[in-house]
């Protein structure tokens, strides 16, 4: 396997899809020894990801109830007059469970599995692994409590206040460290593409939480840099950290469960090199018409732009890639919804570029507009790809498969349908919403009562998301519990069509 | 080349620190260390300062206005004339720069415009009273508001002989308090009122010339 | 993990063992369907992919140098759009001219409504663009005979603030808002404001000059208590 990647990079007509026949047992074996070392660490950080996940559901169901009915007197009393449960602090709570409580373990999760997978290497110095999640995990739980306790910071995606935030600094940079040290167990030769996208996020994002709490929190820079400083981070958490996992976990699942070649190396590197030179710079969009020179502002506008060129290029060599097998799609839940999160990268991606045109963003900024673009990256493209990295990865190192098929069925339709309703709902109402902003003679009173038809779409989008969730963290515990189906057959949506074997 | 390590992280660091001298650095040093000025305009006192200091009371309801996520509904800065409504819906007579925002030791600009910019707030609405009916039961003022209710903020007592001149008067029958007693703002709530009335960034700056 | 193992066939068909069993083939069979690791292919970018670049980084590069601002910081150059684009947002460009490029001009009754407009941002979040105000907390300036009628009156309100009920066109009404004085703003910045709401929405009344204004709060100097309707009579 090793002197193949290192002789010849293409693959040649007489080379199986599958692992070759004559290395075969102990390929096989390496494979069995590294998944049995990511057990424990990987299994902590999903199991804690999907505990946070359904605690980031409640508030988040809570405070988009809120948002339409803020009185509602049908509910008890408490709900509504609740000093912790006020909407200005169920909202940030949600965000902050759901961003580094979910969508950061499930993430170091497949970072750790994807890492030992492509250093072809068992998984050495778990215990910084077990004490990084154990920091993150009293980190989120310190910080949850703190905002909800009326601590919170108020900088948007920084909201943890900061006596929680050391710990969750340890945590990542042990991450760091420890992924820098798997990568030096690796054979020489040919790093795949997934591995840049790994190691780019665990190097970018110590950096900009490092700063970004020093610059905010502990030396607080003067006026409206604070903003620029506050969204350089925030729109970087999402380019730098979640999207490079998301594409790691793209590129390595869907040419590993097809068994093709990802199409082209060239696009590969194209693809990530700008991202990197042109994500890092689009924070400045979401000050457009704020108190910021206009310089600065433009060069967020034109790398914005810029992105066009790595979501084109990740786009067609994803696409490239899938041609001819797109009927898997219909029997590898792990396919399924990995392809969906990539799709919705594309098409989040190309929503930014024009919402950070000033032009649109005039309508679009300050509205229910800009709220559906964050779930459709967070949710319909990140966390839609950790859902089916977790398809695949789970079986393996708990050495069962998913016990019912129809269950992954009940969490992909609910959520696929909760997260469009949710986006067409706040996409259109936003636009409605904006359009009003923008023309004086509507009083503001009407604006916000023209929204609530809305938002009351969108409560129920999330009550579909959360039937999903709940459904995918039952099948989580029972795998867990090793109730799932014995070893054997994989869980699919239906019998694959194609006769060369398993697909998921 | 990029298959080493060394190379890989020599690469995400050049493309990332671009950034990070481009958005922050750059700026911090071309107007991160901006001073507040002598207000031009010929109804200024002598000696007058803007943008005015951020001090005692002011800078505890900035605290309160943090710990309750104000900033997720309410934005703090004034688009310019061809962006938006924002001046005609009368939220502010000029846009905001960065020298208004350099007393306060942490910024709201916000993005959500759930309600309305509150950069002037303290120029349209400059009574204590009407503030803290408006938090204690923001649907006694505008029925269709969906703002949350502050209640929490306020202390519902009996009242002591004259009772407190602070009390929230004439609530509707379904805010008011029960016979005997009254509605006195906690000290976060004076805080919080105190840091509104104070939010005026009105005046002419040399950034942004007045009319005349 | 587990203290005992056991065979799976021994407990329960379905539960698995999490370290050796003796059944390694089922064990196995997750990773022996498992496709071999990604490999990469070696196509080449497309040509047309190429020059897509090459002219979006084209006009990325006129993007910036169009709306640098000067690349600025602190002039008013930098707070305005500049550029092609930025002109034609502006409604021909005129607007984009500020009015300290103008230099002292005389203060016609147009240009007092024209400068009204912005002043009216002042006034517009609680009386609305559209002059109508909010029923039952603002009143309407729009036909109202408070704005259309005397200019003593409606200067004092502005200067000094109203409470109370008032009537209007022969109504009285309770507003539970507050008219806030307004003597912060400049004499030409009150007589602006006055003629816009004068000569806009369907009013039709002379323009209020800066001098009124300026007599006006000389004669009403130390007051700072707002006015109600009854005080206001004489000036009616």
């Amino acid at each position: 396997m090793t002197d193949v990647m290192k002789s010849s990079p293409q693959p040649t007509a007489q080379e199986s899809i599958l692992a070759p026949q004559g290395e075969a047992h102990s390929e096989l074996l390496r494979r069995r020894e590294i998944d049995a070392s990511c057990r424990v660490p990987v299994m902590t950080f999903y199991a804690s990801g999907i505990f946070w996940l359904l605690i980031g559901t409640a508030l988040a169901l809570l405070a988009s109830v809120k948002m339409h009915w803020p009185d509602f007197p049908w509910a008890p009393q408490y709900l509504v007059e609740a000093e912790w449960l006020n909407f200005g602090r169920v909202r940030p709570a949600h965000l902050n469970t759901v961003i580094y409580g979910w969508a950061t373990a499930a993430g170091v999760g497949t970072l750790i599995w994807l890492m030992a997978r492509l250093c072809q290497a068992k998984v050495v110095g778990t215990p910084i692994l077990m004490v990084a999640a154990v920091f993150w995990n009293v980190g989120v739980l310190i910080g949850t409590m703190g905002i909800l306790g009326g601590h919170s910071t108020s900088i948007e995606w920084l909201e943890i206040p900061p006596y929680a935030t050391p710990l969750l600094f340890l945590s990542y940079a042990m991450v760091a460290i420890w992924t820098v040290i798997m990568f030096t167990q690796r054979p020489p030769g040919h790093v795949y593409v997934s591995q840049w996208y790994l190691l780019g996020a665990i190097f970018w994002f110590p950096w900009l939480y490092g700063i970004v709490q020093l610059l905010l929190l502990g030396f607080p820079v003067q006026g409206s840099i604070q903003g620029i400083v506050n969204w350089w981070f925030a729109h970087n958490v999402l380019g730098l950290w979640f999207t490079p996992i998301g594409l790691a976990a793209a590129y390595y699942f869907i040419p590993k469960v097809i068994g093709k070649p990802v199409y082209s190396y060239y696009l590969s590197a194209l693809g990530f090199w700008s991202l990197a030179l042109f994500y890092s710079w689009n924070g400045g969009h979401h000050l457009i018409g704020g108190p910021l020179p206009t310089w600065v502002v433009t060069a967020s506008i034109v790398a914005s732009c810029m992105m066009v060129i790595p979501v084109l290029v990740v786009a067609l060599n994803h696409h490239l890639t899938m041609r001819g097998k797109w009927h898997l799609l219909i029997s590898s839940p792990t396919l399924r919804f990995i392809v969906f999160g990539a799709m919705m990268y594309t098409a989040v991606s190309l929503q930014g570029i024009s919402m950070s045109l000033r032009s649109l963003n005039e309508v679009t900024h300050f509205t229910h507009y800009t709220i559906g673009h964050a779930h459709w990256g967070m949710y319909a493209f990140f966390t839609m790809t950790m859902f089916g990295s977790m398809y695949y990865i789970v079986p393996r190192l708990v050495d069962c498969e998913w016990r019912s098929a129809s269950l992954i069925k009940w969490h992909f339709w609910a959520t696929f349908y909760g997260i469009l309703l949710m986006l067409l709902v706040l996409t259109v109402g936003g636009l409605w919403q904006g359009f009003k902003l923008n023309d004086p003679e509507v009083p503001f009173t009407t604006v916000v009562q023209s929204t609530i038809p809305w938002l009351i779409g969108r409560s129920f989008s999330g009550v579909l998301i959360t039937i999903g969730h709940v459904v995918f963290a039952y099948h989580f515990f029972l795998m867990i519990m090793r109730l799932g189906k014995p070893a054997g057959k994989p869980t699919l949506f239906r019998e694959p069509v194609e006769a060369e074997g398993g697909v998921a | 080349m990029m298959n080493r390590l060394p190379t890989l992280f020599m690469g995400m660091l050049l493309t990332f620190s671009s950034a990070w001298i481009g958005l922050v650095v750059v700026p911090w040093a071309f107007f991160g260390t901006l001073e507040p000025v002598q207000n031009p305009s010929e109804m200024a006192m002598p000696g007058e300062m803007v943008p005015p200091p951020v001090t005692g009371n002011i800078e505890a309801g900035l605290e309160v206005y943090a710990a309750n996520g104000c900033v997720y509904c309410h934005t703090q800065q004034v688009r310019p004339e061809r962006q938006g409504s924002d001046i005609k819906r009368g939220w502010g007579t000029r846009r905001t720069v960065p020298r208004d925002y350099i007393r306060e030791k942490r910024v709201f600009l916000g993005t959500m415009r759930t309600g309305p910019d509150l950069t002037n707030v303290g120029v349209r609405l400059q009574d204590p009273a009407w503030h803290h009916q408006h938090l204690y039961a923001p649907r006694s003022i505008y029925p269709n508001s969906t703002m949350p209710n502050y209640a929490f903020l306020y202390d519902v007592r009996e009242i002591q002989g004259q009772g407190s001149p602070e009390a929230i008067q004439d609530l509707p029958p379904e805010n008011a308090p029960p016979p005997g007693y009254e509605i006195v703002p906690t000290q976060e709530a004076r805080d919080l009122v105190a840091y509104l009335l104070s939010l005026k960034r009105n005046y002419p700056l040399p950034e942004v010339p007045p009319d005349f | 993990m587990s203290e005992e193992p056991t065979k799976i066939s021994e407990v329960d068909p379905r539960a698995v063992d999490y370290d050796e069993s003796t059944d390694i083939a089922a064990i196995h069979s997750a990773i022996e369907r498992e496709r071999r690791d990604p490999q990469d292919g070696h196509e080449p970018i497309p040509l047309w992919l190429m020059a897509l670049c090459m002219l979006v980084l084209f006009m990325g590069g006129a993007y910036l140098t169009a709306f640098s601002g000067g690349f600025s910081s602190t002039t008013p150059a930098a707070y305005e759009l500049t550029g092609g684009v930025a002109a034609l947002m502006s409604e021909g460009g005129a607007a984009a001219v500020t009015a300290a490029d103008r230099g002292p001009v005389e203060l016609t009754p147009e240009l007092l409504a024209t400068i009204g407009e912005r002043v009216y941002s002042n006034c517009a979040s609680c009386h609305q663009a559209n002059g109508l105000g909010q029923p039952g907390v603002n009143p309407p300036l729009a036909g109202s005979d408070w704005v259309t009628g005397s200019e003593e009156r409606l200067v004092r309100v502005l200067l000094h603030g109203l409470q109370g009920p008032i009537t209007i066109n022969g109504t009285t009404q309770n507003w539970s808002g507050n008219m806030v004085a307004w003597a912060s703003l400049g004499d030409k910045q009150v007589a602006a404001v006055l003629t816009y709401i004068r000569q806009n929405w369907g009013n039709d009344s002379p323009a209020i000059m800066p001098e009124t204004v300026t007599r006006i709060k000389e004669e009403t100097a130390g007051r700072t208590a707002q006015w109600t309707e009854v005080e206001l009579k004489p000036y009616e």
